[in-house]
């Protein structure tokens, strides 16, 4: 992979990271709002799908190990969201 | 001919290795993540108060230090042609892995006074081990930086880099699980 392609990569994931906490910064003492906490989690997939396949090296060569690498974050961000929506699906 | 072939072999001995590592880091990190889970499902009330002495800001700050230093061991792997530049990127991953120690060290120091709370026991005791288990492996594989800039080699730098952005990804996912669900 060229140095360009990895700074921009890199670029992408430290603002995607920046957005993402400067988001979450806005609620300090009460709870996120579900749609604030669905971007995070978005965004938290896109950075690991950034670093699995640019900053591991991952892009065009293993395409199912990639994909099985995003997949992990993918079912936790899944399982935290659903657990933020429990509540409000309840009452 | 042959000692191609013993190349190739140990090359995908050390292959098979690394993922074996990345997968187990997974393994261990994904049990953890999931008893937090739910433990939280269990324990609504007294999750979302101690919560409360958590402090997201620096947990969001951290998030930046990590990312730019596992971007700092990228660099690393892609200047293997280059032993000072190599060695450069290395110490910045390590020390940028140690600022990360550090931050987090503040952190617990401001959330140590919630612990003596007994409704606030089970969150603590969670938060403290998977939190300082991800902390271990920072530290540890920070100080392993250090050791690999000294004697630059390259398939030490490649797991060591592999098994930083494992730990990098662990966070990515351990910051809004644990701090904003």
């Amino acid at each position: 992979m060229n140095g360009s392609k990895l700074f921009s990569s890199a670029n992408w994931v430290i603002m995607l990271g920046i957005v993402a906490a400067l988001i979450a910064a806005q609620w300090k003492d009460q709870a996120i709002p579900v749609v604030a906490l669905a971007v995070i989690l978005a965004f938290t997939i896109a950075k690991v799908r950034l670093i699995v396949l640019d900053f591991m090296s991952l892009r065009g060569t293993r395409p199912n190990l990639a994909r099985a690498l995003v997949m992990w974050p993918a079912f936790f961000a899944v399982a935290g969201l659903a657990k933020a929506l429990a509540p409000a699906v309840w009452q | 001919m042959a000692a191609i072939s013993t190349t190739e072999e140990s090359d995908e001995g050390g292959d098979l290795l690394l993922w074996v590592l990345v997968w187990g880091e997974l393994a261990a990190f994904g049990i953890l993540l999931l008893g937090y889970l739910v433990m939280s499902v269990l324990h609504p009330e007294s999750f979302a108060l101690a919560k409360l002495h958590l402090a997201p800001r620096l947990a969001g700050f951290n998030t930046i230090v990590l990312l730019t230093s596992s971007w700092q061991a990228a660099l690393a792997v892609r200047y293997q042609d280059k032993p000072q530049l190599q060695r450069l990127f290395l110490l910045l991953a390590a020390t940028l892995g140690f600022v990360f120690v550090a931050l987090k060290f503040v952190e617990y120091g401001s959330e140590w006074s919630a612990t003596g709370d007994p409704n606030l026991q089970t969150f603590f005791e969670l938060y403290f081990l998977v939190t300082g288990f991800h902390l271990a492996h920072v530290a540890f594989v920070g100080l392993l930086f250090v050791f690999a800039s000294i004697r630059l080699e390259r398939s030490t730098i490649i797991i060591l880099t592999t098994v930083w952005h494992v730990i990098d990804i662990v966070w990515l996912v351990m910051f809004p699980v644990i701090y904003l669900t």
